[in-house]
Order: structure tokens, then C-alpha cells, then sequence
């Protein structure tokens, strides 16, 4: 990358950047709606017989209940 | 309108600068920002005091239950064991009462002895490890500044861990590398017995693309569903798997905390080993000096961070989005992916990520699995009829 390139503001909008200032980049691949698995409700989950599904349901349950305590957040550390 | 920040709760302080390391990839050292060299290396006291005091205002100004301190690098261990055990007494000494502070070392693993740990367990701090897998061949691009391989260091290091100082473990960070196998990774991490795995995707953008990307998202989604079905199908959780479980978390429309995910504000900033308030470093990915606020720890307090627009850009959700993230059907789980993967020369971060297409397919696939998991057992449920409707059955095939 050459410096020239560096206009963008610390806010991540877009700066004019001459020939390809138009250009955009368009998602590919499927864009279809996903299922709406929001509609399964944690009770309704506790049924389902799949063991590591049931220990990741349980830590979300757990979080559910203290939600100021969730703090895994940052990609480059634990 | 008044603006509504959420306040910071990690907070990421670079106690030693520099690595004994120089992993080819590193967007630290090897990336387009070369602010790390103008920095002392190691963290003096006085800005170490100085943060905590800053990070026990911010606590007390918000009303903070819970805080994370991470220490990071470079290699922490390098400010040695003694020193990071007594800033995160610091911290928690000065943390208002109620406020948990969950302090973790984020360590090439290189460094840890057994007293090291044991000072470090004192402390009550976790142990992060770093390892592209858990063979040779898979960390050959973790290598000192001679080109010496780190591998037989860092497995001796994750072991001790595993073996002698299991409570303090809190996992391992792996950077995808596909040109190894998926399955093969996955399992050689688990041998070194990680309560957690992540798998982060390389730093990339649109300009600066990742190593063998194509767009298709074969090359990284394709990674990642291999290893989830893995992971999915093992008939027990062998260890946590954050990218996998967040998603899962976001799929049941349920608040997920990942970067690599979701639309949730991010509230993680950096104190450099100056003092110097900065947005997280993986930005320095992108182009240089990105991170930086101009704020500092000795005249600033983190609600002055909080201001700055790249920090508010952070947690504006789906309105820093990308027109395109914004019409997406699968926003709401991507979120865009991780925000320096949105990068553009000249364009900024407002595209959607690089990996747009591997994420599509990730999520699209764990959707999959998810849900005919699910309708196994919940025959009666409108959403098996649902996603029988919209997911095409998985490229892989076998649903368990
Ligand atoms: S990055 Fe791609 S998949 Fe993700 S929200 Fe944006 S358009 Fe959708």
C-alpha cells in the first residue's frame, strides 16, 4: 500500500479517492435468508439430545443471567 | 441526542513491547505500522500505576461489575512474571468494591517456567497461549529473530501449563493456516488440553488480501466448517471453541462477545507501553498509525477514548456497516466480520469484510447443523419446516 492511499478517517467512513472512489465491493456468493433459529427458545433447546450442544446451551443460560459479567470479548487474547 | 457509549471493560495494556519472537505474520511487527519502535520496551512503573488508577476510574465512573485486564506485548512475560503480578494487584486493589477484575497473560508460551506460573497463579492470572497448532510443522512461521523455530519452547511451555497449572489455563489462540490440514490442526491443539480454542482468521483486507484467499470462500470458509463438524460431531465438547460457540449464541439471537462476530459495541482499548491510549492494534493491520487517539494515560481518562470517532465507529453496530453488510440477510450474525477486514485503501472500513463469502458460508454451514440438530429432536417445530425451506443441505452432506 502506498501512503497516498491512506485518506481514510480514523471513523471508517469513505474519502474521495480519485478513479476508483466509485467502486464498491459487492458481497458474493449465497445471500439468501438464513433460518430464523432465533425462534428456538433455550427451554425448547434443553430437549435436544446432542451432548456439546447442551454444554454450550448451559454457559449461554449462564450468561443470560449475568450479562454484565460477559467479558470475552478481544480477538487476540483469552 | 445525547450519545450513548458503551463504556470500555477490556482493557488491553502492552506491559512489554517488543517479542522474543518474529512470527512471519505478526501485524504487529512485520505489518505497515512501525509505532512499537519510537515506545520504551517495557512498560515503566509509573505508567503502569498510572493505568491502574485510570482503569479504577473508568470502573467506578460506570458502575463496572466485571473488568478484564489483559496483558499483552510483544511478550509479556518479557516484563517478567514479579511485575505483572503486581500491576494486577494494582488494579484490583484500586477497582472499586463489587468490580471483578479477570486478569489473563495472552504468552507465546516460550517463556513460562514453573515459578513463573506459580507467581502468575498467585495472582489469580490466566494464561493465554498463542501456537498455530500443535505440531512443528504447523508453527513454523513462529520463529525467533535467528529463524529458530519456537515450537519445541512453546509446546514445553503449553504443557507445564496443562500438566501443573490446569486452573490457570485459559486457552489458546490459534491464527488459521490453510495450507494445513483442518482436522489435523484442531486435533494436535486439542493433545495440549486448551479449556478454549480460538481460530482467528489472518489479518487481511481488500488491499492487502489474506494468504491464498480467492473470494469463493472455499479456501477459509471451507477451513472452518471442516474443523466445526469436527468439533460438532465429537459426541462431547472437548474443549470450547469461541468462533463456534459465538456464532451458535448469535444464530438463537442471543448477545454473543466475539469481534470476529456480531453487532455487538466493541469496548476494548490499548495502553501502549508509553501510556499512550489507542484503539486495538489489530487496526495497525491496515495502514499506519490507525490505531492511534493522541490520548494518553497521564492526561487523559478513558472517557476521552471513548469519544474519539474511530472508538465511536466501533460501537455504532449496524450503522458503521457498509450499505451492503446493512441489506445483508445475514448481518445480524456476521456483523461484518472482524472490523480490519473491512479495510480499503482509500475507502476506509465501511465494505464489508474480506472474507465476506468464508463467513457466509461458516455461518450458513453452522445454521445448517444447528438447526437439523435441532429439529431431530424438535419434530414439531416450525423452524425444521423453516430450514428445510431456505438452507440448501450442506456441501459436505451428513447431517449428524
Ligand atoms: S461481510 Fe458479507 S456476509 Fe457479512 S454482513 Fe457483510 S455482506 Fe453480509
Amino acid at each position: 500500500m502506498d501512503s497516498s492511499d491512506r485518506t481514510d478517517s480514523a471513523d471508517g467512513t469513505e474519502s474521495a479517492d480519485g478513479a476508483d472512489g466509485a467502486d464498491r465491493v459487492e458481497p458474493t456468493g449465497d445471500l439468501s435468508a438464513l433460518p430464523d433459529l432465533t425462534e428456538l427458545s433455550l427451554a425448547e433447546l434443553a430437549t435436544v439430545q446432542h451432548p456439546l450442544l447442551q454444554e454450550v446451551l448451559a454457559d449461554l443460560r449462564e450468561r443470560a443471567r449475568r450479562p454484565s459479567e460477559m467479558l470475552w470479548g478481544w480477538a487476540n487474547s483469552f | 441526542m445525547a450519545e450513548q457509549h458503551a463504556p470500555f471493560r477490556q482493557f488491553i495494556v502492552k506491559v512489554h513491547g517488543r517479542c522474543n519472537l518474529a512470527c512471519r505474520y505478526c501485524y504487529l511487527y512485520e505489518g505497515p505500522d512501525d509505532t512499537w519502535r519510537g515506545r520504551p520496551a517495557a512498560a515503566p512503573p509509573e505508567v503502569l500505576d498510572r493505568t491502574a488508577s485510570r482503569i479504577a476510574e473508568h470502573a467506578r465512573a460506570h458502575g463496572l461489575t466485571a473488568l478484564s485486564l489483559i496483558l499483552h506485548g510483544g511478550e509479556p512475560l518479557l516484563a517478567g512474571a514479579e511485575t505483572l503480578g503486581r500491576f494486577t494487584a494494582l488494579v484490583r486493589d484500586r477497582a472499586p468494591a463489587g468490580c471483578t477484575v479477570r486478569a489473563v497473560v495472552q504468552t507465546n508460551a516460550t517463556l513460562l517456567t514453573e515459578p513463573r506460573l506459580a507467581i502468575l497463579a498467585r495472582h489469580r492470572i490466566g494464561v493465554g497461549i498463542s501456537l498455530d497448532g500443535g505440531l512443528p510443522a504447523h508453527n513454523a512461521r513462529r520463529v525467533d529473530h535467528a529463524g529458530r523455530p519456537s515450537w519445541p519452547a512453546a509446546a514445553r511451555g503449553a504443557r507445564l501449563v496443562a500438566d501443573r497449572f490446569p486452573e490457570s489455563y485459559a486457552g489458546i489462540l490459534a491464527v488459521v493456516d490453510v495450507t494445513q490440514d483442518p482436522v489435523q490442526t484442531y486435533e494436535s491443539l486439542l493433545a495440549l488440553r486448551p479449556p478454549a480454542l480460538d481460530l482467528l482468521l489472518p489479518h487481511g483486507n481488500w488491499s492487502e488480501p489474506p494468504p491464498h484467499w480467492d473470494g469463493t470462500g472455499t479456501v477459509y470458509g471451507g477451513w472452518l466448517c471442516t474443523v466445526f463438524d469436527r468439533w460438532w460431531k465429537a459426541g462431547r465438547r472437548e474443549t470450547r471453541v469461541r468462533l463456534f460457540e459465538e456464532c451458535i449464541a448469535l444464530l438463537l439471537g442471543l448477545p454473543a462477545i466475539t469481534e470476529a462476530l456480531g453487532l455487538q459495541p466493541f469496548d476494548a482499548v490499548v495502553v501502549e507501553t508509553d501510556g499512550a491510549i489507542e484503539q486495538v492494534d489489530s487496526l495497525k493491520s491496515a495502514y499506519e498509525g490507525a490505531a492511534r487517539t493522541g490520548l494518553d494515560v497521564f492526561r487523559h481518562g478513558f472517557d476521552e477514548a471513548l469519544r474519539h470517532p474511530g472508538v465511536r465507529a466501533r460501537q455504532a453496530g449496524a450503522t458503521a456497516l457498509a450499505e451492503q453488510c446493512r441489506a445483508c440477510p445475514l448481518v445480524s450474525v456476521c456483523g461484518g466480520g472482524h472490523y480490519v477486514h473491512r479495510y480499503r485503501a482509500g475507502h476506509g472500513f465501511r465494505n464489508p469484510s474480506v472474507y465476506c463469502a468464508d463467513l457466509q458460508r461458516f455461518i450458513r454451514h453452522v445454521a445448517t447443523r444447528l438447526g437439523a440438530t435441532a429439529s431431530a429432536t424438535t419434530a414439531t417445530s416450525a423452524m425444521a419446516t423453516a430450514v428445510a425451506a431456505v438452507v440448501p443441505s450442506s456441501p459436505e452432506g451428513g447431517i449428524p
